[in-house]
This record gives C-alpha cells, sequence and structure tokens, in this order.
C-alpha cells in the first residue's frame, strides 16, 4: 500500500475549515422548558460545554469531515501493490536490449512502458526506501546507486536510452545479485521481454514481451564476381503471422552515413520463414553496402543489414620448414584463395616480403625480432623464447573456439598464454601447448610442438583447425573482425601505420592507433578505418541481433522466488476510483441526513 | 364570578356537583362551623362534668344537682373555623405545557377553597412569588369564594420563586392545613415540609406537572431555556440523554413521595389535569 502524491494531505487542514465553520455556525433553537431543575445533574455528563464538544454529536459535520479526508487520500493516489517492489531497498533492472524497441501499447516501444512502470513503481515507494537502478544488454550499466532520492531516481529512469545491442537482463540480475546481499531488505524488479532467472532473489518481473509484426534482414553478404560487379545476397525473415510482399533494397553507404540506392526487388516471405534475396551484378562504387526493406512494422531497428564489400584477394603463405610436412601442406592447400611457397633455407625466406602469413615449422630456435614485419606469424615446433617449460608424453586438450578434442604428443614446449591470446591445447597442469592472439601489433599462432611427434595430423581435427588458423592469419584486415554486433569491441591491428582514424556511421572521426580497443559501436552501420591508401581502406559493419527481433512470448522456468506481470500493469491497484466512489456514498448518507433533520 | 380559559362553565359545574370533605383537627382558632375536640358555647351538648369554681354558674345543670345534690355543669361541643391555608407557587415555570400547569394549580386551588368554604371554613390564599407572598387573601363563608376565584384568575405566573423564603414569610399563628400547590423544582422541600409541620400544619402537597416533563419529546441540537430565570443550556437530543433524564426524573418524584411519608403530609400528584 502506498500513495502516489503526498502534498494534497496539505488539503486535510480543509477538514479544520469546516469544524471552524461549524463552530460559527452552531445556533441551536431555543427550547423553554419549565426548569432546568432536573437537566442540572445530568448536564455534568451530557451538555457540551465546551466548543469542540459541541460538535461531538454533529453527524453532518462528522460526514462533512469524512468526505473531506476520503477526497484528500484519493487525492493523494492510494494504491496496493501486489508485487514485490517492497523492501528497504529496490534495485531497479531495466532491459535496454534492441528488442525492447519493438512497438508495445498506445504507441509507445517496450522501453517507454518499462520506464513509465518503473517511474511509477518509485513515486510508489516510501521515502526512506534505497533506489538502484541498473540498466541491462550484454552488460549491465548501474546508473544510479541507492539513493533516496526518488527525484534523482526518476530523472535516473527517464535518461535510460534505448540501444542497438543483444542481451537482456541476465547482466543486471548478475550485478544485482552481487550488490544484493550488501542491503538486509532488497528487492529486485526486472522490466524486460526476456524471461531471466532470479533464483533465490526477492525479485518481480515485468514482462513486455508480445507477439509483434515484423520482417528484418539478417544477413547480407556479397562476392566479387571479378568484372567489377558484384552479386549481393540477403535473407529477409518475416517474423508476423501474415504473408507479406516488402521492397527490398541495395543501398551503397558513403563515409558521411549517406545511402544510395543500387538495386530495389519486391519479396513476397510466407508467415515464420526467411526469403533469400540475390542482386546479381551489381556495380557498387562505395566499400560498405546495406540492404533494407521498405517495412512499416513494430521494430525498425533490423530493417536494413550492413556488410563490407568483399573484393576477391588472393593470400600469401610462406612456410619456411627444414622437414617434410605435407600433412601441414595439404592442410593448407585446402584453403581456397591461398597461394603457398615452402623454403628451406634462410635464404628462400629472407628474400620474400608481403606475404600475408609466415609460417615457420621445426626450425629448432626463430628469433622472433628478425623475422618479417609485415605479415603474421605461425611458429611451429620452435624455441621462441616464449617458453616457460617442456613438457613429454602428455596427452593435451583441446577446449576452444576451434573444437574439443585431445591429442597425445611426445614432447611438447610449454607456455603462459599471453594476455589476449587463446589457449589452443591445455597441459594437465594448465598450461598452454599453443595459442593464437596477437602479439606485437601482428597475428601471431605458436604450437609448442612438432607435427612429427603427435598423432595430430591424423584426425579429423588437424585440417579443420589449420583451415581455420590459416583464414584467421591470412586475414589482414586491421581490425579483428568486420560483422559486429552493437557495443561489440573491435581491436585495431595497424600494419605500416601508427595511427589511423575510424568514421562511423553518423559521420564522426576517431583517431585511433595500433592495439586501440575501439568501442564506439552502438549505432548500427558501416564504420570506415582509413589506410594508407584506398586500397586499405577498411569497412567493418555493427548490425542488428537477428535474435532480437523476435522477442515474443517471455518462456519462464517457474523457479525462484518470482513474480511474473505483465508490463503496463505494474501490479498496482490504484484505489483512487473506489475511494471517490466511497466519497460519493459519504456525500448520500449525508444528504439523507440533512433531510431528516 | 370570573369565566375565562380556567375557569369555564364545566369547571364550575364539576365544582358544584362534587363536594369534598376535608378532615382536619382543631382545637384553636376563631369560632367556626366546624365541630371542634375543644369544648366550647355551642348549643350542642356534648358531657357533664362537676363544677369547679369559676366556671360559668349558668351551666350548672340544676336537674342533675336535685337529683345527685352535686353540682354539674354542661359541657357544649365548642365550635371552631378551620383554617386552609393554600400556598400557589407562582413561578413561571407554573406556566408551561400546552394546558399550562398553572391553570390545573388554579383549579385545584379554587376547588378545594371551595369545599373549605362550603364548609364554614377559612381561606387564606398566599400567591407565592420571588421570595415573598405577593397575594394574601383571606376569605370565610360561600360570599368568600367570589373573591378567591378573583385572586386566583388574577395571579400572574412570571419570576422564580423561593418557595421556602415565601412561605416562611407567611404569618402562621394557629393550627391548620396548609395545601402547597407547585411543581416542586426546588432543593427546599425538606425545609418547607419541616417549616409547616413546626407550625402544627397538616400538609397537603399538590404536585403539578405536565406529561413533556415526565417523558420529554424534543430532537437536534437545542439550547433549553429556563422558563424562571433565562439560564440555558445546549444539549443535543438522543436516546441516552432521554434515558439520563427519565433518571433523573424517577429520583425527583421518588425524593417527594419520601419527604411526604416523612412529614406525614398527603401528595396529590396532577399531571396535565390528572
Amino acid at each position: 500500500m502506498g500513495v502516489t502524491l503526498i502534498w494534497p494531505i496539505a488539503l486535510s487542514l480543509l477538514a479544520g475549515g469546516v469544524i471552524v465553520m461549524y463552530l460559527l455556525k452552531q445556533h441551536a433553537e431555543e427550547f423553554k422548558v419549565p426548569s432546568l431543575f432536573l437537566w442540572t445533574e445530568m448536564y455534568k455528563n451530557q451538555t457540551a460545554d465546551k466548543p469542540w464538544e459541541k460538535l461531538k454529536k454533529n453527524i453532518l459535520m462528522i460526514l462533512e469531515i469524512i468526505t473531506i479526508l476520503v477526497l484528500v487520500v484519493a487525492l493523494m493516489g492510494p494504491y496496493v501493490k501486489s508485487g514485490k517492489g517492497n523492501g528497504s531497498t529496490v534495485m531497479i533492472i531495466i532491459d535496454t536490449s534492441a528488442s525492447m524497441d519493438s512497438n508495445y501499447k498506445n504507441a509507445e516501444t517496450r522501453l517507454e512502458s518499462a520506464k513509465k512502470d518503473a517511474e511509477k513503481l518509485i513515486k510508489s515507494l516510501p521515502a526512506t526506501t534505497l533506489v538502484t537502478v541498473i540498466t541491462s544488454n550484454t552488460e549491465a550499466n548501474v546508473v544510479l546507486s541507492a539513493t533516496s532520492d526518488k527525484l534523482a531516481a526518476i530523472s535516473a529512469v527517464k535518461g535510460i536510452q534505448q540501444t542497438q545491442r543483444s542481451g537482456n537482463c541476465e547482466e543486471g540480475v548478475k550485478t544485482a545479485r552481487a550488490l544484493y546481499n550488501a542491503y538486509k531488505d532488497a528487492a529486485l524488479v526486472v522490466y524486460t521481454d526476456t524471461y531471466v532467472s532470479t533464483g533465490k532473489l526477492n525479485a518481480s518481473i515485468y514482462d513486455y514481451s508480445g507477439n509483434i509484426n515484423n520482417a528484418g534482414v539478417n544477413y547480407v553478404f556479397s562476392d566479387d564476381n571479378g568484372d567489377d560487379t558484384f552479386t549481393v545476397v540477403a535473407g529477409v525473415t518475416n517474423y508476423g503471422k501474415d504473408d507479406i510482399t516488402i521492397a527490398t533494397d541495395l543501398y551503397e553507404v558513403y563515409e558521411n552515413g549517406e545511402k544510395k540506392m543500387v538495386a530495389t526487388q519486391d519479396v513476397t516471405i510466407t508467415a515464420g520463414s526467411t526469403s533469400q534475396v540475390v542482386f546479381q551484378d551489381v556495380v557498387l562504387e562505395t566499400m560498405g553496402l546495406a540492404v533494407g526493406i521498405g517495412s512499416n512494422d513494430d521494430l525498425a531497428g533490423d530493417n536494413m543489414f550492413f556488410a563490407a564489400r568483399k573484393v576477391k584477394k588472393d593470400a600469401e603463405v610462406l612456410l619456411y620448414t627444414k622437414s617434410n610436412n605435407s600433412f601441414l601442406e595439404k592442410a593448407i592447400g585446402l584453403v581456397s584463395g591461398v597461394t603457398l611457397t615452402r623454403t628451406n633455407t634462410a635464404d628462400g625466406f629472407m628474400g620474400k616480403q608481403d606475404c600475408a602469413l609466415y609460417i615457420f615449422d621445426c626450425l629448432g630456435d626463430v628469433d622472433i625480432s628478425s623475422i618479417p614485419v609485415d605479415g603474421n606469424i605461425m611458429i611451429i615446433g620452435c624455441k621462441t623464447g616464449l617458453e616457460s617449460g617442456t613438457e613429454e608424453n602428455v596427452l593435451l586438450t583441446a577446449e576452444n573456439s576451434y573444437g574439443i578434442y585431445t591429442v597425445a604428443v611426445n614432447k611438447t614446449f610449454t607456455y603462459v598464454t599471453p594476455q589476449g591470446n587463446e589457449s589452443l591445447f591445455n597441459t594437465d597442469e594448465g598450461m598452454s601447448a599453443g595459442f593464437v592472439g596477437e602479439l606485437a601489433g601482428r597475428k601471431i599462432c605458436v604450437i609448442g610442438f612438432d607435427l612429427h611427434q603427435t598423432d595430430f595430423p591424423l584426425t579429423i581435427n588437424f585440417p579443420i583447425l589449420m583451415y581455420d588458423l590459416i583464414m584467421r592469419l591470412t586475414d589482414t584486415s586491421p581490425v579483428d573482425k568486420t560483422d559486429m554486433l552493437a557495443g561489440d569491441i573491435v581491436k585495431v591491428s595497424l600494419s605500416g601505420l601508427n595511427e589511423s582514424s575510424i568514421i562511423d556511421p553518423k559521420g564522426k572521426k576517431t583517431k585511433v592507433q595500433t592495439l586501440d580497443k575501439y568501442s564506439s559501436t552502438e549505432e548500427l552501420g558501416c564504420y570506415f578505418l582509413k589506410g594508407i591508401t584506398e586500397d586499405t581502406d577498411t569497412v567493418f559493419t555493427v548490425n542488428f541481433d537477428c535474435n532480437e527481433s523476435n522477442v515474443s512470448a517471455m518462456v519462464t522456468d517457474a523457479s525462484g522466488n518470482v513474480d511474473i506481470k505483465t508490463g503496463g500493469g505494474n501490479g498496482i491497484l490504484n484505489l483512487r476510483a473506489i475511494i471517490i466512489a466511497i466519497a460519493v456514498v459519504l456525500l448520500i448518507v449525508e444528504w439523507i441526513f440533512y433531510i431528516r433533520q | 364570578m370570573v369565566y375565562d380559559d380556567t375557569f369555564t362553565a364545566e369547571f364550575y359545574e364539576k365544582l358544584m356537583r362534587n363536594r369534598m370533605t376535608l378532615r382536619m383537627r382543631t382545637a384553636e382558632g376563631m369560632a367556626g362551623g366546624r365541630k371542634s375536640n375543644a369544648k366550647g358555647s355551642s348549643v350542642e351538648f356534648s358531657d357533664f362534668r362537676e363544677y369547679i369554681p369559676g366556671d360559668d354558674i349558668r351551666r350548672i345543670d340544676w336537674n342533675a344537682y336535685g337529683r345527685f345534690e352535686k353540682l354539674f355543669v354542661k359541657l357544649f361541643m365548642e365550635e371552631k373555623e378551620g383554617v386552609f391555608r393554600i400556598y400557589l407557587d407562582s413561578s413561571a415555570s407554573m406556566d408551561f405545557g400546552t394546558e399550562p400547569k398553572s391553570r390545573h394549580a388554579k383549579r385545584m386551588a379554587a376547588t378545594y377553597g371551595y369545599n373549605v368554604l362550603q364548609n364554614q371554613d377559612r381561606v387564606i390564599l398566599n400567591v407565592l412569588s420571588g421570595d415573598k407572598i405577593v397575594q394574601n387573601l383571606n376569605v370565610m363563608g360561600r360570599q368568600g369564594f367570589s373573591k378567591l376565584i378573583d385572586a386566583l384568575a388574577a395571579t400572574r405566573y412570571t419570576e422564580a420563586t423561593d418557595m421556602l423564603a415565601a412561605i416562611r414569610s407567611s404569618d402562621i399563628k394557629s393550627k391548620g392545613v396548609s395545601i402547597v400547590i407547585s411543581d416542586f423544582y426546588t432543593n427546599d422541600l425538606e425545609d418547607i415540609l419541616k417549616y409547616l409541620t413546626a407550625k402544627k400544619q397538616e400538609i397537603i402537597l399538590i404536585q403539578v406537572l405536565t406529561k413533556w416533563e415526565t417523558d420529554p419529546d424534543m430532537s437536534g441540537s437545542l439550547n433549553l431555556v429556563d422558563a424562571e430565570n433565562g439560564e440555558n443550556r445546549r444539549i443535543t437530543a438522543s436516546g441516552a440523554l432521554f434515558k439520563s433524564y427519565k433518571k433523573q426524573y424517577t429520583a425527583f418524584i421518588e425524593n417527594i413521595d419520601k419527604l411526604s411519608k416523612k412529614y406525614s403530609a398527603r401528595l396529590i400528584r396532577v399531571i396535565d389535569g390528572v
């Protein structure tokens, strides 16, 4: 139980006014009696000698005062809360992921509706309650921490911005859980469209999910036809319940964010399915391109998908080995677009330049500082100075983004995986027997054992791993990924440049240096990284996460100490109408008394 | 004879029709029409007794002397007048009611007066107002009734009455009957009874009330105004108030009953003339 407004309580003074008016109005009818003799004793108990006692039996005045007080209470906006937003500390978590940008009710988005509900909740809390406001998407952000200043809390909620990020309230709940135990009597109130487990926390989840009419572009990729034309393929999904026919447009995207339509196609998509749209032989002048649909649906963010124009370019790989390693050569040979050159002499090695990848295989000692600087490096079974020890007859465990399997080796160097790198093989002692990542501004992969000393090349995992590693290491793009989601961080590796700049979709230019991590990726669109020449310019894109396109019914797991409520209702029963009805009844009763008197 | 709202033709008719005898003991006073316990000089024989020097020799029964050779004197009945004092409370409280208590009080006074006068007794009407007697009428004989009625008709009920002080101011020198007609809204009733008893009065209390006083009927917030002194009290009529009043009224009545018994006074209570 609480009230929305406090100030109407001042109007209770009107009741005092009524009393004063009645005191002034008091004019009882005179009634002549033969003698007050018999009344005298009785007066001691029955007469109203003092002004306030005169009011004791005045039913009309009492009814009027009650009516005024009831109306004051009605003005205060009393309500009863059925949710768990009760406690000395309330932690409000608001989902700001892209799906919350969907239309919800009354021309509001889910986030706008959630913010309003949160504001109502804050207003309804007792003055002493501490409010913490947390936003959540791919990461949590504590907007306001444990304040009893309601205005500040409301302002913080109002200031929450919609993002195009993925995620839900999981990160927010994790953050809240960390704070939860610091408070004696805390409650969690989550505003989201995706169920999140709150465990044993005292929590309420307000659900803003629901079916929406939405269509979105899921993917776009381009293929260089080799004749200055490109083939662009886009996938368009209809998440709604009805079949739709929509125009699908291909755009060139310029550095200032402007778009120029190149081609368009109408596509009919049945409900719940994805259609592929192919733009054949289109000429693309810009490195950035986008495919958009002209759909006025409930979620706008996924109506356009951005991509970088892919230009066919072979990568040259130099393999420097002192032993025949046909397994390795064959594995590299499987990678299309890669030209492999093998040398077993230092002369052959020193003469080469402009290779995308240099592979050192079984060379004994390799001085990393003396090897070419213009490409990426793979070192297999060589001593590099990065080792922390050796192990023999070990069973290595691979458990990473390249797969999960085991490898038995006779002997291997072991490493402490450099920060930011990913271990490829682990020993039982927790050391690494190989890693991939970046070192001194270039991509590097180190494998600590000779491929001849293991059965690994005989397994199916070997060519798969080598394919993935070669693809990664031959990519000379100055950024570690080119297709990202909002909020992702991109690592910049400038080869031959000390400094460059990134131009975001709004045309804002940001200076970057090699090894910088660029995180201003909230805006959907094409980001241009300037190279030395136009040829070395790179485009990376930030797109809408298609997982956010169709967040419909909330799937709950019914476990934990949680109330789930429909958003918009906020679990609050407003008592104002009921109290006004009571006031009307009181006025009717007063009228009846008045008539009778 | 006065004819007004109080003394109507109907009243007179009833008065003539119904006679009542008022018993009283008299031993003193002026000669009158009432037989006295004392021996007197009337023609009605009462008894004999032996002569003692100083007796009127004219009353010696010489026939008895012839038979008994002793001197006997004849004793005759002494006829004395009865003295009835009527104390009529003329306080404003008596002028209350749709048919005012004063009307019944006057009629009671007239009725008693008529019967007293019919018996050749004396009626002294004392109209009490304030702390004194404002009218004192001493009548005897049937012709006195007319004066009595005139005096009663002229009585006005205006101010508060201190009955005790007023009754004390009356000069009671002989035995008699004191009839006090009032509503007895006074705390001095016992003192009044003591005084009258001390003055060798047989006492008749006639309490005149209205039905409203026994069972008041009113509603809302009222300012009760005392008819006598203008004092007022604000009350709000309620069941609890009426209950409390009834309790008070019962105690008041019981007190008068008790005092009447204690001082051997006859009590007649007239409520709305009944």
